[in-house]
């Protein structure tokens, strides 16, 4: 894990000696002038998008994505992939408010135990969530959230599956290009078949960097996660790494992986390849290239306080961005003309 | 993982509004660790006037039901009713493949015989798979009694399994319901399904379909999809000859089954599924029992049950099979045996295309009946002697009954044989082999409808059932008389290595009858007061053979045998009845013994991930007690041999005996049959003297505890198993690289006989030597000659050899180094019965061969069925030029010239192991194993009596201490 701290702090001490410490008249969600969410990192071990830290933007975001996970334990004669789709999308209610939510079309599972094998393909799971940001400011957007996960998947004999997930999630701006997200929540996950119920609560904290350059982001991460299992509470920690292209101001496609080690959780690996569209009006421009050797246009002493407890909240559909002038990336001019 | 009470679970669905999951009834929807799982298999009723059915706790053996493969002790649970006895084994009585009691052990129509190894419940391929049974539960209910067994996965102890055995009162097949719950984290894959454990040479499983019936595909475990079918139901049966049994099994809830069929086991269960964590899974099935030959009467059984359950209207098919004078044929599946059928696609007969629906083996009056699906097409086809034997018949089957004509064939035809003493002309109690006329061997072979094709020319039985069996009949009080295919054949008589080998010629017309006499005559070959003993031999109380007693016994006698140690699989056998009934018991001393047989693998040696079992071993004399698990036999699984030394010892007592058998035997279906080869050993590397961290040098290890025994720590091991050459050539080699670095063990020579036709007898066999009386055996004299190596170990010919001692007496062979006399000499005389070749004697000194005596020096006899031409060489050698004055171990072979061997790169690679011999003499090593040679070859007569043997004897080393100074290994 000391590489990989090392590495992410490298990626940070960099993007902080290259890049201005922040773009002028803009929050944490529009930095980057890129459209969707940039981060957290769009790969985790669960089912839809319980689990997922989600970026504390909102917004009207659509996803499409495409995930597999792979568990090979040679000596122990196993080994399992976990592949399938997840559609899912974000909706503003209010300009503090939104909701989230992400079904698996389409699930495909294949087993094997020694040379007993077998594959399922059907519908996975689905989950719904509610969110809020509590924090918002120019290097700071922080939200809470709860999930609720609904059994709708096939491929089962007779139990069904909910699940539960309490989190917070934050965005830290340090710099226009560089992001940084956080991530706590807790899961419990309570599988019911008749009176028997099984469950498993865990708790997991995320951390992720990315630095945006031009069209292309790369992004480092890692996720702990520990547990009430009788196996034992470490579950795993895993990096992750992300690249992320934005082919267009609406558009991000997203490559991520993780690789839980250690703990009780055998996951060889997961990746997912997505692509995300901003909905609404295109997001502004970018801001400029960075410009190292100037001083920055503004010092961070002087940046706005964050909004304090009683502020009256933006209007509905900016989610507070325009209250600094400029357009959001994630909720444009025309979702807000609507209002 | 928590279990939730019920009012969080019933918060969640409310406030969700999610629960969609399927409602299971039974015990996957319960908490309750003491939740009953429901009657199984309700759709199905039976009725009849009784009202009783009894589940129990079995208190004394004679409760147990006859047949050798019984095996139930007090203790162990039972269900009956007016119909059928099922016995299950306790938790705390595991057997066989199973790694906990819960098993059905034991199950057989009221006044039938149980011919039932095991059937256990499985998830997978693996042991960790297999259900491990903890708690159990009687329930007796009007008009119903089960028993609930309670558990885990072996491997998986957050996974709960409940099985529930249940017979009403009417119920001619228990039923059953398996509930497994998966407690885990990870997705898994479950196969839930009974496990029969056949065992090999017993059962014949049957699923109806098209290809399918009595053919199936090899299993192989590693690519299971290939062995993998789907049936709709599936029977087996025995094949003793009397008393036989069927099985069926069928799916209740579902149509079909799925799994595989092998001689050694069949799973039949649900589809392969991937679980999820939390989800469980329930199996409901039929358990039927039919009696008689054939599988008829239980295929008709599940049958019935899956048209009950599924629909489909039935057939009763109702013949007679007479001979052209009216004469009945039946009573016997090797004269009659009929196996009905549909059509093929490609042509009505072919055997890949027919779609098989049942076999049935007409009574002794002929008749039979056997129910198929109604509405279709169907063929009948006799099969004789193991081979399909004229037309088959076309019928349509329409109505509930469908007669059909008597069927004709022409009455089998007969053959006596009388073989007698030449001398005193009584009857001699002797084994007959027949031989077909050249060219019409591959017309006469049969086999028990495809399985156990072993070569069987003529086809006169079922190979490892009754006598006659195979191409070999025994004759008791030297006559006897039995049915064979019409055809010229020479009759060979054998009654051991201390007699002529006598033979025949006969010629037998269709339906006539004919006679043979056979003369034998002693020959002095074996000195006197020495014995004759097979250390290794199996009977029907194993689970891989199914010879009944008398006959196992008598294959005592015509081997000429003196001591037998019956080495049962896992089990302690006594043939006191046998031998009573036979009266033989003051001509052959059987100690009962056992062979602990690893079945369940445990062991991960270092450089590998697959779990291993680590060999089987012989532990004598042990004490038959049928109140006891396994009659005597502790269990041995998932231990390491010095484990079981320690728990053997005070059994066997320290006059009895260990030996490693077969100690680089191959893997056979997953379990590992010879410890060292289990190990990892490699023949090409030096035996390792100390745990150094490999495989092999786990034999150093004290896994018991520091005081405990090794796993080295055993007294004798087999040098010679059988007749495969190629194996006995690795065990040989292994015996001379222990005796070079001076692990000094006696070697045995032990036939390991399962059957008449698997393995003869007393071939090889061991020549104790010293003065034995024949009446007031003393065993613990004979062990203790056993454990000093006072042995040559022989399928044919015997080696007297000896060297003078420093005090001037001769000395014998044996494990205890001795100081040779001044100048003493080897001294060796062979000699063998006219009827086996040798033409070579070899003297080893050290592993290498220092001096051979080839055939222009040995005499031959001039017939070799003669009973002249005993004496084949006399000789003494300095031992000084054999040794160079040196300490050294020697060993003296007779017999023929060993054929040119090497490892040949195949599935394992070159491994070190001899895997090809050049066994037809061609000059190719690309042989397994001895081929038959022709008459004129010295060793044809020892092939016809064992076949694949080459004559060969070994005496046990002499330790020549040459310089007097204690003997020092070679290196």
């Amino acid at each position: 894990m000391s590489a990989l701290s090392a590495a992410m702090s490298a990626l940070l001490g960099l993007s902080l000696v290259t890049t201005p410490a922040a773009a002028q008249g803009s929050t944490v969600c529009e930095r980057g002038g890129r459209s969707g969410p940039r981060l957290p990192l769009g790969v985790t071990l669960g089912e839809a998008d319980l689990g997922m830290t989600p970026s504390p933007c909102g917004g009207r975001v659509l996803s499409l994505e495409g995930r597999g996970t792979a568990l090979l334990e040679l000596d122990d004669f196993y080994g399992a992939i976990d592949a399938g789709a997840v559609i899912s999308g974000s909706y503003p209610l209010s300009d503090r408010w939104w909701l989230s939510g992400a079904i698996a079309p389409l699930q495909f599972r294949f087993v094997q135990n020694a040379s007993i094998a077998a594959t399922t393909l059907g519908l996975g799971a689905t989950t719904l969530g509610l969110h809020a940001w509590l924090v918002d400011g120019a290097r700071w957007r922080v939200s809470a959230y709860g999930r609720l996960r609904f059994p709708t998947e096939t491929g089962r004999q007779y139990a069904a599956t909910v699940g539960v997930e309490p989190g917070v999630a934050a965005l830290w701006s340090p710099s226009p290009r560089v992001t940084v997200a956080f991530g706590a929540s807790l899961q419990g996950l309570f599988t019911v078949l008749g009176s028997h119920t099984v469950s498993r609560m865990t708790a997991q904290v995320t951390a992720d960097v990315g630095v945006l350059l031009r069209w292309f982001e790369p992004v480092l991460g890692a996720e702990l996660r520990v547990g009430t299992d009788d196996d034992g509470a470490f579950e795993y920690i895993a990096p992750k790494l992300g690249l992320r292209f934005h082919p267009g101001r609406r558009w991000v496609i997203a490559l991520d992986a993780m690789m839980p080690l250690g703990g009780i959780d055998r996951t060889l690996a997961r990746a997912a390849l997505g692509v995300t569209r901003a909905c609404g009006a295109a997001p502004p421009p970018p801001p400029p290239p960075p410009r190292p050797r100037q001083p920055d246009p503004i010092p961070p002493r002087r940046l706005p306080a964050p909004p304090s407890a009683g502020t009256s909240p933006p209007p509905r559909g900016t989610l507070g961005h325009r209250r600094r002038g400029g357009p959001s990336a994630v909720n444009p001019p025309a979702r807000s003309g609507s209002t | 993982m928590v279990a939730r009470p019920r009012l969080l679970q019933l918060a969640l669905c409310s406030v969700l509004l999610t629960c969609v999951g399927v409602e299971p009834d039974g015990c996957l929807s319960s908490s309750d660790p003491r939740c009953v799982p429901p009657s199984p298999c309700a759709a199905i009723a039976y009725t009849c006037s009784s009202t009783t059915a009894l589940a129990a706790r079995m208190e004394r053996p004679e409760q147990r039901l006859p047949g050798l493969d019984a095996i139930a002790t007090p203790g162990d649970l039972m269900l009956s009713n007016g119909y059928v006895r099922a016995f299950f084994d306790a938790p705390e009585h595991p057997h066989h493949l199973a790694t906990s009691g819960g098993s059905l052990l034991d199950f057989a129509p009221v006044d039938g015989t149980d011919h039932l190894n095991q059937v256990y419940q499985i998830t997978g391929i693996l042991p960790r798979d297999g259900a491990r049974y903890t708690e159990t539960q009687l329930i007796n209910e009007p008009g119903l009694a089960a028993v609930v067994f309670r558990g885990t996965l072996d491997g998986f102890p957050r996974s709960r399994i409940v099985t529930r055995y249940e017979l009403r009162a009417c119920d001619r097949g228990l039923r059953v319901r398996t509930e497994l719950h998966h407690g885990g984290r990870e997705l898994t894959t479950w196969f839930l399904a009974d496990a029969w454990f056949w065992g090999d040479r017993s059962m014949t499983p049957f699923a109806p379909g098209r290809g399918e019936g009595f053919r199936h595909r090899a299993l192989d475990l590693v690519e299971i999809d290939g062995s993998w079918s789907t049936f709709d139901w599936m029977a087996a049966s025995s094949h003793v000859g009397a008393g036989d049994t069927s099985y069926a099994s069928v799916a209740c809830g579902r149509s079909q089954l799925e799994g595989v069929h092998d001689p050694t086991i069949s799973a039949a269960g649900l589809p392969r599924t991937v679980i999820v964590p939390g989800d469980g899974i329930a199996f409901e099935r039929m358990i039927f029992t039919g009696s008689g030959n054939g599988i008829a009467d239980a295929a008709a059984l599940a049958l019935d049950a899956h048209a009950r359950m599924n629909g489909g209207a039935l057939t009763e098919l109702r013949g007679r099979l007479v001979d052209p004078s009216g004469n009945p044929i039946g009573g016997s599946e090797t004269l009659a045996s009929i196996e009905v059928y549909e059509p093929g696609s490609t042509a009505p007969d072919d055997p890949a295309t027919v779609a098989p629906w049942s076999q049935v083996v007409p009574g002794p009056d002929g008749t039979f009946s056997v129910r198929v699906p109604a509405g279709r097409s169907y063929r009948l086809r006799l099969h004789r002697f193991g081979r399909a034997h004229g037309e088959a018949i076309a019928v349509q089957a329409v109505g509930a009954v469908t007669v059909l004509p008597d069927i004709v064939r022409p009455a089998p035809s007969r053959l006596t044989v009388r073989v007698t003493d030449a001398v005193s002309m009584q009857g001699v109690d002797a084994e007959l082999v027949l031989i077909p006329a050249e060219g019409t061997a591959d017309a006469l072979e049969g086999t028990v409808h495809g399985f156990f094709g072993q070569g069987c020319a003529p086809y006169l039985g079922p190979p490892h059932g009754a006598s006659p069996g195979c191409n070999r009949a025994l004759a008791r009080g030297g006559s006897t008389d039995f049915a064979l295919p019409p055809g010229s054949y020479t009759v060979y008589a054998h009654a051991g290595l201390h007699r002529t080998l006598g033979r025949g010629a006969v010629t037998v017309a269709e339906g006539a009858s004919a006679s043979v006499d056979i003369t034998l005559r002693d020959v002095a070959v074996f000195p006197t007061g020495s014995l004759m003993g097979d250390f290794h031999v199996h009977g029907g109380r194993s689970f891989d053979t199914a010879l009944p007693d008398r006959e196992r016994v008598l294959s005592f006698m015509t081997s000429g045998v003196d001591v037998v140690i019956a080495t049962d699989h896992d089990v302690c056998t006594s043939y006191d009845a046998a031998l009573r009934e036979l009266g033989l018991s003051d001509r052959v001393t059987v100690i009962s013994g056992s062979e602990v047989t690893g079945l369940v693998p445990f062991l991960i040696r270092p450089g590998s991930t697959v779990p291993r079992t680590l060999g089987h071993w012989n532990f004598w004399p042990l004490r038959h007690d049928p109140t006891e698990l396994n009659d005597g036999s502790p269990y041995d699984e998932r231990q390491e041999p010095g484990q079981l030394f320690d728990r053997m010892r005070s059994r066997v007592g320290e006059q009895g005996v260990i030996q490693c058998n077969h100690p680089v035997a191959e893997m056979k279906v997953g379990r590992d049959e010879g410890y060292l080869r289990a190990l990892g050993y490699d023949p090409r590397q030096a035996f390792p003297m100390s745990e150094d961290g490999s495989g092999a040098g786990m034999v150093w290890r004290r896994p018991g505890g520091p005081t405990r025994h090794r796993n080295i720590d055993w007294d004798t091991q087999e040098a010679m198993n059988g007749a495969g050459v190629v194996l006995n050539l690795g065990y040989r080699a292994l015996w001379f690289q222990m005796l070079s670095q001076g692990i000094i063990r006696a070697a045995t020579a032990n036939s390991d006989s399962h059957s008449l036709n698997t393995e003869t007898m007393g071939y090889p066999r061991n020549v104790v030597l010293g003065s034995f009386p024949r009446t007031g055996f003393d065993r613990d004299a004979f062990n203790a000659a056993v454990r000093a190596g006072q042995m040559v170990g022989t399928n044919g010919p015997f080696i007297e050899a000896t060297v003078m001692g420093m005090d001037g007496s001769p000395r014998g062979p044996g494990v205890t180094p001795f100081a040779p006399g001044p100048g003493a000499m080897l001294n060796v005389e062979v000699r063998a019965a006219p009827w086996v070749g040798v033409t070579e004697v070899r003297v080893i000194v050290n592993g290498t061969v220092a001096r051979t005596i080839t055939n222009t020096a040995i005499q031959q006899p001039i017939d070799p069925y003669g009973h002249e031409g005993v004496l084949r060489w006399r000789g003494s050698i300095p031992l000084s030029e054999l040794t160079g004055g040196r300490d050294a171990w020697v060993v003296v072979e007779a017999g023929m010239p060993i054929p040119r061997a090497a490892d040949i790169a195949d599935e394992d690679g070159y491994d070190g192991y001899i895997d090809h011999v050049d066994g037809d003499g061609d000059g190719a090593i690309d042989d397994t194993g001895m081929l038959r040679p022709a008459p004129s070859d010295p060793r044809y007569p020892l092939d016809i009596v064992a076949p694949g043997s080459l004559p060969f004897a070994f005496t046990n080393p002499f330790l020549v201490d040459m310089d007097g100074g204690g003997w020092r290994a070679p290196r």
